[in-house]
């Protein structure tokens, strides 16, 4: 409620201010009649500046000592303008300026606090505008950043799912807090999905990446903070309207990416398995788990219950087939996105507008699926009390449906573990959906369904109108400001903004779903009179999952923009914010749901039921799925930022932020943490022994200073966790210790130090940046172990480190001017982390190093690396694979896996790339242009899959590798694959699996994208109202260049297809 | 300039004002998380149930020799547990001891309750509930702190215990702290005190329907079990008649489905009669795995009209499978029941001289295991000696499967009376013995425990 106290007074203030005899102006540019801000106005004879704002206003105090005046307007893209003015004048004056030709609009970047010319800043700011945010089509704006931003990479191994983006900013910070980077919607952080965010809104995308340009957001900097700016319309402009469309057709992905053995070899081995017996256990297995049609066969055979002939010919029918093929078909299309976006904007003098309404529909090749967004936004701000007030609104909605209905391969696998055996048949020659072996043997399912239970056949293809899974969620931002100007100086601010988001989603098995009717089957019970009694009745199963997150934040802002004697300039802002969310969230299932009715079924969820399958399973329970989630987060920040600029040639900036949230449990002193940030850039060009007419701006800056990063999980006291007596065999509520006491807990600290440097050779044909830093993780939460005896194996605290260095060089060329335009814009980034402390050692090196991750934290390492086991060859006797043990060579694999600790195997190096970049050339042909980005990643390893023998001979299919392997002496020397054993040998596979043979470099060359558009208007030629008209091409995902690895994969991509190749088609108009 | 200067002071003072609210950062980040400090949190941290609270060592049996490893498929045992399988001077291989760091995780939950009931606002320190919740508490301690003896030190000696050495006792929930190991003696002493602080504050109606809970009949049931460990069989009589008092019932096997596969009906909820206080053992994959048999020694020394011997055994592959656990399911119980309770009075009214009285309690326990149809005849004898190797000999073939063996040799063969029982393996066709009170009786502390805590480990 203080808040608003605060709000009342910031809005009362300015009436009780005392008015001063002043000239006012206004600036505005010669050709397009929108205002100029930050034009120096100077008096030389009265000794008196000062600057325009943003609306192109400024305010001379009229200490008049003569009647007229000149005043002298400079502006470093304008050319410099002089008047003599009458002191007395009461009108507001206008001042038209010339652009400059040749030179570009000053560029402005945001730290979400306040905007600041990228030429006084010291910190390492990145700007997106907006012409290179639109080289790319697609709905998402994070995506639009990629292979644009030096230190900027979208991670493709080790992502979050929780986090908003997979984006790193020079890479690693943290360990175990989040690893993503803030991002802050004009000047809030911004908690809900990007993809909410319609990228026809957004003007610009600034990228925080060192200590002094994000130190401001204190405790949620340390991995680098992007801060979107959206649209606004400009004071004095004319309505303007801008529709964009786009549609975009993405290929079917290439389901034979990974190879497979073929249908023959599969059925191959089938035979070979079930004549050694392989199914005789499974045959009697309790829980009759499924098994292929070729082993029914087999068995139907050997029981004598099929006709010999007609089974053979059945199983060389199935040789025939890949089910490959059918999901192409049948489970894919063709992905059609569509956009749609249309503004208007602009302004009178006291008021200005922005109005979009954005629909994006999104039918991914997927069949089953389909996303939707539909985005409005609209801002307004009154200038009011001539000039000096400006309140500001902003309402911002976005709704996405999101159908997810789209069969999984894993919903495929016909049992546990067994992927859909690849001669099934989804439908027949004439489209008709067939049922395939899936979890339960067909001679049960026969069974079962003469015992009166219901149907338990698959048919794919009905799956997926079987169900109806979607998810459905609003994001409401509501903004209001008001900044009051007290002098030409100094002015305050306060900021509010209420978000709501709300998000739905709702899985509904339909009661003909398989998912349903196994559910009701598998539960079902026979009575004494042998007929089935249902505990969970039939119907529907429906899945509920609701959240609600609230919002708000409030900032209260001082600042001062003060130029004495065209020496000095202060530019400083200080303030006070507070922000409050709350979350909740809940799910629930009810079983036996009506459609038509939206009724369900009470089920007893405590009840223990025999299993219909198994019946010596019998102590099974109606899954109640459901849970309840609340929370908030409260943080309370005082910052203050200030530069001092001394004749354009030096600059110092200052930044400190302390922080203070409900880090639960924590002493309140301890809760807060000050950051801090300092920094210096030297102009050296405008030095005046500066010589290199070459090298007309060079340009020097270093910052130093501290970014804080959290992780909320912990407490400084003990905390324990609450479980629903639902999970407990006892039916009693319980709680389990989350952490032990911990009264020392802190944040985690980065410290990053930048060194920079700006250049730009003559006509600006070349410029760029040479970017090096360094950074240190201190304080980053991490395990250490603990004696057993406290009852605690490890605990969790501030106690690892890790540091990075690294170079962003950014280099832009304007190779050819005039009619024929030619650019080459190219970054190169160099970035690597090693884990300096960490306590804890793996227990388990095989899961902890090898398993699916990327190592565990360890001393001297990076945080994402690739290990594996030495590989000696395979033995030419046997084909075995070899690795050595105790130096020797040895097919020991269980001693090898086992004595394995992380000094005796391999380290192959960084899993993440350690140098990518990015070269996009662009050309211009009169109204024509085009662009192609191609982008690069080098320094790091990836692991390939290959055949493992355990799945082999179980009959669950493999790789197609295994047509490669070892199968007679020599061969040793034209393959790494390994024989096949006659009896799977978990440590073999392990061994292989793991070995230094499937390890690869990931380093290659890709052609990302290619861009061409055409004005349809000449310029200045407007048509019916129409001022510009542009059609664009974009293909993406065009594929790779080089690889330096032989393999045939793609080394981003080992386990699925690449994103599939995708062609745009988009049109832009202005009226 | 004066007012502008005056009106930022005013602004900046009221901001910071706003955030004195500290109340706005104690608000938690999470609802479920809580700081445990309400009595149903201290009652929550104890309902853990199978997954901790009612959890028992289970090492033990891997060592004893109710059951022995089929030669061929000692390979298959880790290399943890056929170190301990094979008595050796460093079985563990270097991996760490669930028994251990479960144990020490029940101590650490009670010592949080514990301390938390200590913080408690001092108004409220009495009453049923609290009282109760702090039994509870201390309960779960001393059974935890036993269990770790029972393993990791020797057979309790007056005469040596203030110099043999015990477990650490750990007192408080302080992580940061490490506590060395206490003698023998002060474990003992820990032990009796918490559970005779225990006695007076559990209250004394009997939970029948959560055998998961300790009651009053369950701490005399564990203070008979400790004395009895101790050799203090004056005690320990006492306990188990108090127990007793409370809780008799004894199944009668010839109501039980005893040929089926799980013959002993479960323990959890409620449906084991002869349960005082229910724990699972820490199952070593040993103990179930069907390479592991029962010691046909052991076998054969019932009555073929004894319907244990049908009620626990079944044959298997040429050997015999236990299935007779007082859990009803394969996992062993290693809590309290009835029939441990008549077999310790029997034993204490034994050592005390009597022939009568502990014979007639044993037969009226083995007349409910004998087959109705065919005749029982009482056992009968004049000589106290004679009854005590009778009861003893019947301790074993009730017991089996609860993991009380190890315990009783070790108590045994610090018995003057006995002290004669040395355990044997055959390894490689060679027998592998293990003399009576030799040091290797006592396991080891663990290998990570010594590395990180740097306390005391037992002579090998």
């Amino acid at each position: 409620m203080k808040a608003f106290k605060f709000i009342c007074l910031l809005i009362i203030a300015p009436l009780c201010a005392i008015k001063a005899q002043v000239i006012n102006g206004r600036v505005l540019d010669r050709a397009t009649h929108t205002p100029v801000q930050r034009v120096s106005v100077q008096s030389p004879g009265a000794g008196i500046s000062t600057a325009t704002d943003e609306r192109g206003y400024f305010r001379l105090p009229a200490t008049a000592t003569s009647k007229r005046l000149t005043l002298v307007f400079s502006h470093v893209g304008y050319e410099t303008e002089t008047l003599w003015v009458e002191t007395n004048g009461t009108d507001t004056l206008r001042i038209l300026l010339t652009q400059k030709a040749g030179i570009l609009e000053e560029v402005n970047v945001s730290t979400g606090y306040q905007s600041i010319p990228k030429e006084r800043a010291t910190g390492s700011f990145v700007l997106v505008d907006n012409e290179l945010l639109n080289r790319r089509a697609g709905s998402n704006v994070l995506g639009r950043l990629e292979d644009l931003v030096p230190g900027l990479v979208f991670n493709r191994v080790g992502t979050d799912l929780n986090s908003q983006s997979n984006i790193s900013i020079r890479g690693n910070s943290t360990i175990s807090a989040r690893q993503d980077p803030l991002i802050v919607l004009d000047n809030f952080p911004y908690e809900g999905d990007v993809a909410d965010i319609n990228p026809n809104d957004i003007a610009s995308i600034s990228v925080l990446r060192d200590a002094a340009a994000a130190s401001i957001w204190g405790a949620r900097a340390g991995n680098g903070v992007i801060v979107i700016t959206t649209k606004k319309g400009r004071f004095d402009q004319p309505l303007q309207l801008n529709f964009n469309s786009f549609v975009s057709v993405v290929q079917k992905p290439d389901l034979f990416y990974v190879p497979r053995i073929s249908t023959d070899e599969y059925i191959d081995m089938e035979r070979k398995l079930f004549e050694r017996g392989y199914y005789t256990a499974k045959e009697s297995d309790p829980n009759r788990v499924a098994l292929s049609p070729v082993v029914e066969l087999l068995i139907a055979m050997r029981d004598g219950t099929v006709d010999e002939a007609a089974a053979q010919r059945q199983i060389d029918r199935f040789r025939k087939l890949d089910v490959r093929n059918d999901i192409k078909k049948h489970l894919y299309q063709q992905g059609v996105s569509q956009q749609y976006a249309l503004n208007a904007s602009g302004g009178g003098s006291q008021h200005r507008y922005y109005l979009s309404a954005g629909y994006d529909v999104n039918r991914p090749a997927s069949m089953g699926d389909i996303n939707r967004r539909i985005s409005l936004n609209a801002g307004n701000t009154w200038s009011l009390l001539n000039g000096r007030l400006e309140v500001d609104s902003r309402i911002f909605y976005t709704k996405s449906i999101a159908q997810r209905n789209a069969l999984s391969m894993a919903s495929l696998n016909f049992a546990p573990g067994y992927s859909l055996y690849p001669y099934a048949q989804l439908a027949d020659e004439n489209g008709n959906p067939l049922a395939v072996t899936h979890t339960y043997r067909n001679s049960f399912i026969e069974r079962s369904a003469a015992l009166g239970l219901l149907d338990w056949t698959f048919v794919p293809l009905q799956e997926i109108n079987g169900t109806d899974r979607r998810s459905e969620s609003t994001n409401n931002l509501f903004d209001a400001a008001a900044k009051y100007r007290w002098t030409d100086w100094l002015d305050t601010e306060g900021r509010y903004q209420y978000g709501e988001i709300n998000t739905a989603d709702r899985s509904l098995y339909r009661a003909d779903s398989w998912y349903a009717r196994d559910m009701i089957n598998r539960f079902t019970q026979l009575n004494a009179a042998g007929e089935p009694e249902r505990p969970i009745p039939v119907g529907g199963i429906l899945d509920d999952a609701n959240s609600a997150t609230v919002s708000h934040s409030f900032r209260a802002q001082l600042n001062v923009n003060k130029s004495i004697n065209q020496k000095h300039q202060i530019d400083g802002i200080a303030g006070w914010e507070a922000r409050w969310l709350d979350y909740r969230s809940k799910r629930g299932r009810r079983y036996g749901y009506d459609e038509n009715y939206a009724t369900s079924a009470t089920v007893d969820h405590l009840g223990s039921y025999v299993s219909f399958v198994n019946p010596s399973s019998a102590n099974n329970r109606i899954t109640e799925n459901a849970g309840l989630n609340e929370g908030a987060d409260r943080f309370i920040s005082y910052f203050a930022n200030a530069s001092y600029r001394y004749a354009e040639k030096y600059t110092l900036s200052a930044s400190g932020r302390l922080d203070r949230s409900n880090l639960f449990g924590v002493a309140t002193n301890q809760k807060g943490v000050p950051l801090y940030s300092l920094g210096a850039a030297w102009q050296i060009d405008r030095e005046s022994f500066y010589r290199l007419a070459f090298v007309p701006t060079l340009k020097l800056r270093y910052t130093y200073g501290y970014n804080g990063n959290i992780d909320k999980s912990l407490s400084a006291y003990t905390t324990a966790y609450y479980y629903p007596p639902s999970d407990s065999y006892l039916g009693l509520p319980f709680a389990e210790i989350e952490n032990p006491p911990n009264p020392n807990l802190r944040w985690e600290r980065v410290r990053i130090q930048n060194l920079s440097l700006e250049y730009a050779l003559a006509n600006a044909i070349v410029s760029g940046s040479i970017e090096y830093y360094w950074k240190k993780g201190i304080d980053l939460i991490g395990f250490s172990p603990l004696a057993p005896q406290t009852g605690t194996a490890a605990f969790k605290g501030n106690n690892a480190n890790l540091s990075g260095s690294g170079i962003d060089i950014a280099l832009n060329s304007r190779n050819l001017r005039g009619r024929f335009g030619w650019s080459t814009d190219v970054f190169f980034s160099h970035s690597t982390d090693r884990v300096t402390r960490y306590l804890t050692q793996s227990t388990n090196f095989i899961s902890d190093y090898l398993l699916g991750g990327y190592g565990f934290p360890t001393t001297g390492k990076p945080l994402y690396a690739l290990y594996s086991f030495a590989w000696a060859g395979l033995n030419p006797e046997n084909g075995n694979p070899q690795g050595y043990l105790d130096g020797e060579i040895s097919e020991d694999y269980t001693a090898i896996i086992n004595g394995a600790t992380v000094t005796d195997v391999v380290y192959n190096g960084p899993a993440r790339p350690t140098v990518f970049g990015a070269i996009r050339n662009t050309f211009t042909w009169g109204r024509f242009s085009s662009s192609v980005n191609i982008s690069y990643r080098t320094g790091y390893f990836v692991r390939r899959e290959s055949i493992n023998y355990g799945n082999l001979l179980a009959g669950a299919g493999g790789h197609g590798d295994y047509t490669r392997r070892w199968q007679q002496a020599g061969d040793e020397r034209l393959t790494t694959v390994p024989s096949e054993p006659l009896l799977a040998s978990q440590g073999r596979d392990d061994f292989y699996a793991y070995s230094a043979a499937l390890v690869e470099r990931g380093d290659h060359i890709r052609l990302q994208d290619i861009r061409m558009d055409y004005q349809l208007l000449a310029p200045n030629r407007p048509l019916g109202g129409i001022s510009s008209a542009q059609l664009y091409v974009y293909a993406n995902h065009l594929g790779l260049i080089w690889k330096s690895s032989s393999s045939e994969m793609d080394p981003d991509y080992q386990t699925g297809p690449p994103p599939a190749f995708s062609l745009s088609l988009g049109i832009n108009v202005r009226f | 300039m004066k007012t502008i200067s005056i009106y930022t002071i005013i602004i900046l003072s009221l901001a910071v004002c706003c955030a004195c609210d500290s109340e706005f950062l104690d608000v938690k980040p999470r609802k479920s998380l809580v700081v445990p400090t309400t009595l149903e949190d201290f009652q929550a941290l104890l309902n853990r149930g199978e997954s901790l609270t009612n959890l028992s060592p289970g090492l033990q049996m891997i060592a004893a020799d109710n059951r022995y490893r089929l030669p061929t498929a000692m390979e298959s045992l880790s290399p943890r547990d056929r170190g301990i399988y094979l008595w050796e001077q460093n079985p563990y291989s270097g991996e760490s001891l669930r028994d251990w760091n479960t144990s020490y995780e029940q101590i650490f939950y009670t010592n949080i309750v514990l301390d938390g009931l200590h913080n408690y606002p001092a108004e409220h320190r009495s009453g049923q509930e609290y009282n109760k919740i702090k039994g509870y508490a201390l309960f779960h301690r001393a059974v935890a702190f036993f269990g770790l003896a029972q393993l990791f030190t020797k057979a309790y000696d007056p005469s040596t215990a203030n110099q043999d050495l015990g477990i650490p006792l750990r007192l408080s929930s302080s992580v940061s702290q490490i506590v060395e190991r206490s003698s023998l003696q002060q474990t003992y002493d820990r032990i009796i005190q918490d559970l005779e602080l225990a006695l007076g504050l559990i209250p004394d109606d009997i939970l029948e329907t959560q055998p998961y809970r300790p009651s009053k009949a369950a701490v005399h049931g564990m203070l008979a079990r400790v004395y009895l460990s101790m050799g203090r069989y004056e005690e320990a009589l006492l306990h188990a008649d108090a127990c007793l008092a409370i809780k008799s019932t004894l199944f009668d096997f010839n109501e039980l489905d005893v040929a089926s596969n799980r013959p002993i009906p479960p323990s959890l909820p409620t449906g084991n009669q002869e349960v005082i206080y229910h724990l699972t053992a820490m199952t070593p994959a040993y103990v179930t795995s069907p390479t592991t048999r029962m010691d046909t020694l052991l076998y054969d020394m019932y009555d073929d009209n004894d319907l244990r011997k049908q009620c626990f055994f079944r044959s298997y592959n040429g050997g015999y499978i236990f299935k007779g656990s007082y859990t009803g399911n394969v996992s062993p119980f290693g809590g309290l029941a009835t029939d441990e309770m008549y077999l310790i009075k029997s034993e204490c009214l034994a050592r005390a001289g009597q022939v009568t009285e502990p014979l007639t309690l044993l037969n009226k326990l083995l007349l409910t295991r004998w087959d109705k149809s065919v005749e029982y005849v009482p056992i009968a004898t004049d000589s106290p000696k004679k009854a005590l190797d009778i009861i003893l000999e019947e301790r074993r073939k009730e017991l089996v499967g609860r993991g009380l063996r190890w315990g009783d040799i070790k108590r045994l063969n610090v018995d003057p009376l006995y002290g004669d029982i040395t355990l044997q393996r055959m390894v490689d066709g060679q027998p592998k013995l293990l003399p009576p009170n030799d040091s290797r009786f006592v396991f080891p502390i663990p290998d990570d425990e010594i590395r990180l805590s740097g306390i005391e480990q037992n002579a090998r």
